[in-house]
Order: C-alpha cells, then structure tokens, then sequence
C-alpha cells in the first residue's frame, strides 16, 4: 500500500516522510485528545448541580434548548435568586444532554473550519515560499512528474499533520452529532463542504505561492492574515444576517465561505432556526430550495471556481514570472464573476447596483494588477515581437502573452457594463444620456488606472509590484476618501466625484454637459497617458545597438 | 547531422533589462562530448546553461535537444528525462538522509522497483557515498555535498549532463574525485557540458570548448584544433657545456621560431613549430654535435595560456 502510494505520488510520499516524524505525530494526536477533552470538560461545567433551581432551562420536561440562549438563561438566574431548587428528578437530563452534545459538536465543527482553513494555507504558502528560497522548487520544476502530481503531493502531504489532528477528533465530532440527533445527511454534507472548500483555500494558497513577484518573505503571513480576516468578516455577516437587502448582493462574497452553509446545516450555530440561504435563488432557480440542491451548488461553485484557479496555478508553476491569467482566461474569469453576482444578485433590490458596482470595481483592482505585465516582459514583447509572431497588433493585444494588458482591460470592462446597463435600463425604463455616460465616464476612469498601473511597472525599481499596487489604490480610493472626510457628499459637489472611481455617485446631481466635460477631460487625459505608455514601450524596444549609436 | 547532436541552440538570446547576457548564440554539440565552457564572470555562461536546461525562458531563440525542440511553458517530460542539470548553489534537502534524498528524486524521475534500488547503488558507489548513505544531508562535508548534488543529477540516466561550475570552492581532493567521476560519465556514453574557470580541470576532461565573452560564442571547437591552431610545442633544453654553443645550434635550426635563456639555469626554452618527428631530428643534430645535454623536454602551452592569448582575461 505505502510503495504503491509512494509510486503514485513522490511528492507526497517526501512530504509525509519528512512530516511525519514521531514526536510530530505524538504532538499532534495529544492535542487533538486533549482539544476534545477540554470542549468535553467546558460543557460539563454547565452540568445542573445541587443548586439547580426550578426555574432554570432543563428543570422539568421539555423546556430547555439552546434557541432559549446563555445570556436569558444567565439574566432568569439573577432574576430569580430565590427561586427554589429544581428536584433531582425533574431535571430533564435527555435534553440537557442532547443539547450539550450539540454544543460539543458545534465547537468542533468551527474548530475543524479554523484549523484547517487557517493553518493550512499557512504551512503550504510557507513550505513553498521556503523550497522557492532555498531553490530546490526548481529541480522539482525540471523533474518529468505533472504539476497536477507535484502540487497535490504538497496539498495532501504539507499539511498532514493537521490533517491527523481533524482525524483524530473525527469519531468524538460524529459520535457529538449522533448523540444530539444531528441528521448524519447533514454532517456529511458539512464534511463535503469543509473538503471542498480546503481544497479550493489551498489552491489559492498554492497559486500565491507560485507567482514570484509578490510579497516576497512575508508572503505567509500575508495570505494566512487575508484568510483570518475573510472568515472573520464571513461569520460576523452570517451571524447578523438581518438585512435581506445586503445579503443578497453579498451572497457570492461568502459563497466561498463556509460558514453560512453550516449555519443552515446546522442552525444552533448562529441560535437561528432560519438561515436565509434557503432564499437563494440563481436566476429563479431556487438552490436554497432543500438540502441537496443547496449543497450541490456549493460543490459547483468551489469547483468551478478551484478548475479557474488550478489553470492560473499550472501556468505559474511552469512559469513563474507569468501574468497568473492570461488574456483569454481573463475574460472568461470576468464573464463568469458577472454570471455569479447576477445570479445570486437577481432579482435586485433598489440600490443594490451600487453594491455590484463596488464588487466590480474591487474586481477591477486585482485584475489591472494581475494582468498588466512587467516591464522585463514589455521589453521583451516589444523587442522581439516581430520576429516572434505573425499576429496582427490587434490580436497581439487582444490575446498576446507578453503585450501590454490596456486593450484586455477595455474589454473586460466592456463584458462587465454590457449587463450594468441592461440592469439599469430596465430598473429606470430608460435608456438615457446619463446612463450611456455613466458607462463612458467609469471605463474611462479605469483605463486610465490601468494606464497608470502598466507606467508604474515599467520602471526599473525591483519593487515594482508594490509600487504599482500602492500608487493604484492610491489613484482609485484615496479621492473618495479624501471627499467623504470633507464630508463632500456627491449631493453636496457631483463634479468633483465624476473624477473619482465612483462617478456614477455624483451622475444624478449632475447636468448632461458637464458629465460631459468631464467626460473629455478624463478622455484627453487617457490619451496623454497612452502617448506616453507608447513613447515609453517603444523606448524599451529600441535595441541596444540602436539606443549606442542615436542615444535615445 | 541534427540527430547527432546533443545540444543545437538557434539565435539563443537573453536580456535582462538593457543587458544582453546571451547573444545570438548558436551552439552546436555532438553527443558523446564533453563540452567545455570557459570565460570571464559575467559572459552569461550561467544563463545560456539556465535556457539549456528548462530552468530559464530564452528571450528569443531556439534550442534542441537531441533534435527535440525544447518548449518552455510546457511540460517537456521526454526532453527532462534527458536532461541532468547542476547549478552552481546546488541547493539540497537538509532534513533528508542521503538515501532518501535520492530516492524521492528518482520517484520523481518515475525509476521503478527493482532498477531504482539498483541504481541508487550505483551511483552511491560512483560518487564514493556508499557509506553516509544514512547520515542526514546536513552533516555531510562541502565536498561530499557536491559529489551528492552530481549524483541527484545522474540518478534518472540522462544523456545530456549540464554542469555549472561543478568544482568550484572544492579541494584539491576532491576536485580530483569530481574530474574522475566526470571521465566515468563520459565513459559511459554521457554528453557533458561543463562550465568552469578552472581550466585545467577542463583541459583534462574536455574534448571541446567554448568562449564565451560579453554574451557572445566567440569560440567553439575541439579541443584538439585549438591546441593545433594556437598552442606553441616548447622545448626545454639544458646542458652542461657553455650555453653559447648551444644557442649558436638552435638559432640555426629552421623549426626554431624564437628561444630565451632560462635565467639561473644553464638551459633555453624554445618555440617550436614541429612535429614529434621534428623534436627527435632537433635531438639527434644536438648530441651528434657534441653538446653535453642533460635535460630535453617537449612540452605545450596549457589552456590556460592559450585563453589568454585569445585576448580574453580568465580568472583561474
């Protein structure tokens, strides 16, 4: 079993070797023994004693249960201090029990989440930040074995040892649940979801891991962080979901979460008995409709999403100074982000637009950074482009590996304001000036983001990532900002937040002709700047002998 | 003819920035070579080896191995099962034994049981490391560290070995070690490209080198039309009689292109354009003529002293 496991996946058999030492493994197998016994001794305390009185949760049949809460059950003791004590016999010891397993079994179930998710992501962008240092990555690069055999090897075998602690606690976890007559569909559909939703948080890890470009050292730290604070912010809105209006447009950000899938499989997680993701819909398809539906669009949706990662994951890995999409993958990336926020968003509540507008232009910002090339590649493309291909410029832009990213970004723009403006059109029974220039103004402004993030890159500084990322946010947020602390409302002064990222804020306080005017101003602007770019990429391509004897 | 070539690079260029570390290289190696590459720090000897061995994208430009286009960006898994590739850090796993080192790379190779076993004994034996096969990664000598890298890189067969400077920082020992593992290689049908700025080493196990300079191949040939082309046959003489007699004989000799006197020796040292043949004539004149000669000796200029002829500075 173990040789043939070792001729299916080296990689694997290496990272369990080395993993898997003794003390590792008694290290890991006690705290997993000792994390049960202690969620097991935390419930116990609660344990009705001699001084249990009449009035409390689970004296006499059928009144304890969770829904009832701590806090109530806390306030009814102050209240009652005289209350007399609750006969031994009254005590309904089956409920008491049954609720506590419940208890036990939620613990375990978030610990299980925590751990895994966290500490997973952890060790593998931290082993992979390491080989790549030490750089033994490369030889691994340069062996025959299939990325696919090489990274899966990392993704079951780095982490292993939290693997054993989960598997350790699996048998108390589902002896919890059946002792709190939890449906066993339900836990296994929380199994599947828990493996699902690892692998597609490990792939991300991997893929942060591989783009050489970023961070750097601190890459570890900075992807388990950006996790820590993603399932942070993912509980706190599945534990107040009172806003239907909020949650609907915010349903594919914790898509990927999950928490609000195991609040519905389990609803004494959040003490709500009504989770709303059996609201949601995909385009009137009602996937929230019952349990396997649900759970089957989860699966789908980590997978679609994990297949989407795992093709960036396979360029980076070979090459790892590759743009993690390329163009072409770009727009299906782009095309299918619009197909899930519409799906999940319709129909829209009024003003929900503008939270789709928010997510796209979050979209945006990572998409002008991962897309936009550096200038080693610019150079390279611009140089040696004639005799590398037969394509046209066009094409070139359009789908070239190494040419700038301007013309892509246009027309991932163009995909996202197709159904913006249907959306608009059809929410207002207009189809107006306004609404065309809205469009106009806000791919205007992103071009020129883009423009200015593609100059940032072509310097020679080694830090231009950063750089690019901190000038970037700068250009798209620091405006807005700097506005809402004036306290300049777009009501107040609409002409100054048409030249933010947000000028559709300021669109409906605003007269046709000055949009307008704004509209050729940011206009001519991105045409400077393009002069620029061209002047510069043409500069950068110039050969060197060229450059010797005209000086430029 | 493409077929009997090793390594055949087209127009091979690379440039970092303003920089062109390889130019227009067009390299072409015949298998069964061992090929070495010699220049100056910073003639981009590294980064040609790099492109070789998948490890680096060229700018432009074309390689084949053994008539095989070499495709960056895709898998390649038949053209790396041919390749063995040493860099000059040589980076290994420290948390390793020796064996299991070179176990797991010959499970990434895809050697099967019961050849990997085999093979691993093999090369333990040739690399002279049968004994630490135990021992962690981390307590192995610089030297012993080396020879281990070279046998991760042998471990799957290749056919094509390409070595950055494989000696370099290591002991007269065992750099001896390392050159008689090479000539082991070689013997055993191994193409092997080899960069090193010690040129003796090179000179004794290479059968072709090139010059690299400023990113160019400035040259590449045998090892053989090099020394015909630009190594001088010296000959040191030494008698016991009065030297004058004897610069008076070789002064005259046709084949004598110019001579000096070894100072504190009663001897010369002689430039010498003939052949073997030659020497022995130049031999018998001299003892027929009567002068007591008590040292004749024929030798060549070393590489090293034709490198720098070539105009080229190498640091030896």
């Amino acid at each position: 079993m173990i040789d043939r496991l070792q001729e299916w996946n080296p990689q694997l058999f290496r990272e369990l070797k080395g993993k898997l030492k003794f003390l590792n493994v008694v290290i890991a197998v006690t705290s997993s023994l000792l994390l049960q016994l202690v969620v097991f001794l935390y419930q116990l305390q609660d344990i009705p004693g001699n001084t249990y009185t009449l009035s409390e949760p689970y004296c006499g049949p059928h009144q304890g249960h969770l829904h009832q809460g701590k806090l109530t059950h806390v306030q009814d003791q102050l209240d009652n201090i005289s209350d007399p004590l609750c006969p031994a016999a009254q005590i309904d010891w089956q409920s008491w029990w049954q609720d506590h397993w419940g208890y036990t079994f939620l613990s375990l179930s978030v610990i299980f989440i925590l751990t895994l998710l966290i500490g997973g992501t952890y060790l593998l962008i931290s082993d992979l930040a390491k080989e790549e240092q030490r750089g033994t990555l490369n030889f691994i690069r340069l062996s025959p074995q299939s990325e696919a055999s090489i990274l899966t090897g990392k993704m079951l075998g780095v982490p292993i040892l939290i693997y054993l602690f989960v598997l350790v606690a699996i048998p108390f976890h589902l002896w919890a649940g059946y002792a709190a007559k939890i449906e066993f569909s339900h836990i296994f559909s929380y199994y599947a979801i828990v493996v699902a939703s690892c692998i597609f948080f490990y792939n991300t890890a991997l893929l942060l891991s591989l783009v050489r470009t970023w961070f750097g050292g601190i890459k570890p730290f900075l992807g388990s962080s950006a996790i820590v604070l993603y399932m942070f912010v993912t509980i706190i809105m599945s534990a107040n979901e009172n806003s239907d209006e909020i949650y609907q447009s915010t349903a594919w950000f914790r898509l990927f979460s999950p928490w609000d899938i195991t609040g519905y499989l389990f609803p004494k997680l959040f003490n709500d008995d009504y989770s709303l993701v059996q609201t949601w819909k995909f385009f009137s398809f009602p996937v929230g409709k019952n349990l396997s539906t649900l759970i089957g669009f989860y699966l789908l949706s980590y997978g679609l999403l994990t297949s989407g990662i795992w093709q960036a994951i396979k360029r980076c890995f070979r090459n790892p100074n590759a743009t993690i999409l390329s163009k072409g993958q770009s727009y299906l990336f782009v095309a299918g982000s619009q197909v899930m926020f519409l799906g999940l968003a319709m129909p829209m509540h009024s003003g929900e637009e503008t939270h789709l507008v928010l997510f796209n232009n979050v979209i945006f910002f990572g998409l002008i950074i991962i897309l936009s090339p550096h200038r080693q590649t610019v150079q390279d493309w611009a140089r040696y482009r004639h005799e590398k291909t037969d394509k046209s410029l066009f094409q070139d832009l359009m789908w070239g590996e190494k040419s700038p990213a301007l013309l892509a970004i246009f027309m991932n723009l163009v995909i996202v304001a197709i159904p913006i403006m249907v959306i608009w059109t059809r929410r207002l029974d207009i189809f107006n000036a306004k609404v065309l220039l809205t469009v106009f103004l806000s791919i205007t402004m992103m071009m020129i983001y883009a423009t200015i993030t593609q100059l940032v890159l072509l310097m020679k500084t080694r830090k231009r990532t950063m750089w690019a990322i901190g000038i970037l946010a700068v250009v798209m947020y620091l405006p807005a900002i700097i506005l809402l602390l004036l306290g300049d409302s777009p009501a107040k002064n609409p002409t100054l937040w048409l030249f933010s990222s947000f000028p559709w804020v300021g669109i409906k306080y605003t007269a046709i002709p000055t949009i307008f005017v704004a509209f050729l101003v940011e206009l001519s602007l991105l045409i400077l700047l393009n002069i620029q770019l061209k002047r510069q990429v043409r500069i950068l391509g110039e050969s060197a002998t060229k450059a010797l004897l005209f000086g430029s | 003819m493409t077929k009997d070539l090793a390594i055949r690079t087209c127009g091979l260029t690379k440039q970092f920035d303003r920089q062109v570390a390889v130019n227009n290289v067009d390299l072409e190696i015949q298998m069964g070579e061992v090929y070495g590459l010699i220049g100056p720090n910073g003639a981009g000897k590294t980064t040609l080896i790099q492109m070789l061995a998948a490890a680096l994208e060229p700018t432009t430009g074309e390689i084949y191995i053994n008539g095989d286009r070499l495709l960056r960006g895709k898998s390649n898994p038949t053209l790396k099962r041919r390749l063995g590739y040493l860099p000059d850090d040589y980076p290994l796993y420290e948390d390793l034994t020796v064996w299991d080192y070179l176990d797991y790379f010959a499970r990434l190779y895809r050697l099967r049981e019961p050849r990997r076993t085999q093979r691993l004994h093999e090369v333990l034996e040739l690399i002279q490391l049968g004994n630490k096969r135990h021992s962690q990664i981390a307590t192995l000598s610089r030297g012993m560290k080396q020879r281990l890298s070279l046998a991760r890189t042998i471990i799957h067969e290749p056919i094509l070995l390409l070595l950055d400077e494989p000696v370099s920082g290591l002991d007269p020992i065992a750099r001896m070690q390392f050159r008689e593992i090479i000539k082991a290689l070689q013997g055993a049908g191994m193409t092997v490209l080899i960069s090193s700025h010690v040129l003796s080493d090179l000179a004794e196990l290479c059968t072709s080198v090139g010059v690299m300079e400023l990113g160019f191949l400035v040259e590449s040939t045998s090892l053989q039309q090099l020394y015909q082309r630009l190594a001088r046959q010296q000959i040191l003489l030494s008698t016991l009689g009065n030297l004058e007699v004897l610069v008076d004989e070789i002064k005259n000799h046709p084949l004598v292109e110019e001579w000096e006197v070894i100072p504190g020796k009663n001897g010369l040292r002689v430039n010498f354009s003939g052949n073997q043949e030659d020497c022995a004539d130049l031999l018998r004149s001299l003892v027929s003529s009567g002068i007591p000669l008590t040292d004749f000796y024929c030798t060549q200029e070393d590489l090293e002293t034709i490198f720098l002829k070539l105009g080229h500075k190498q640091a030896s």
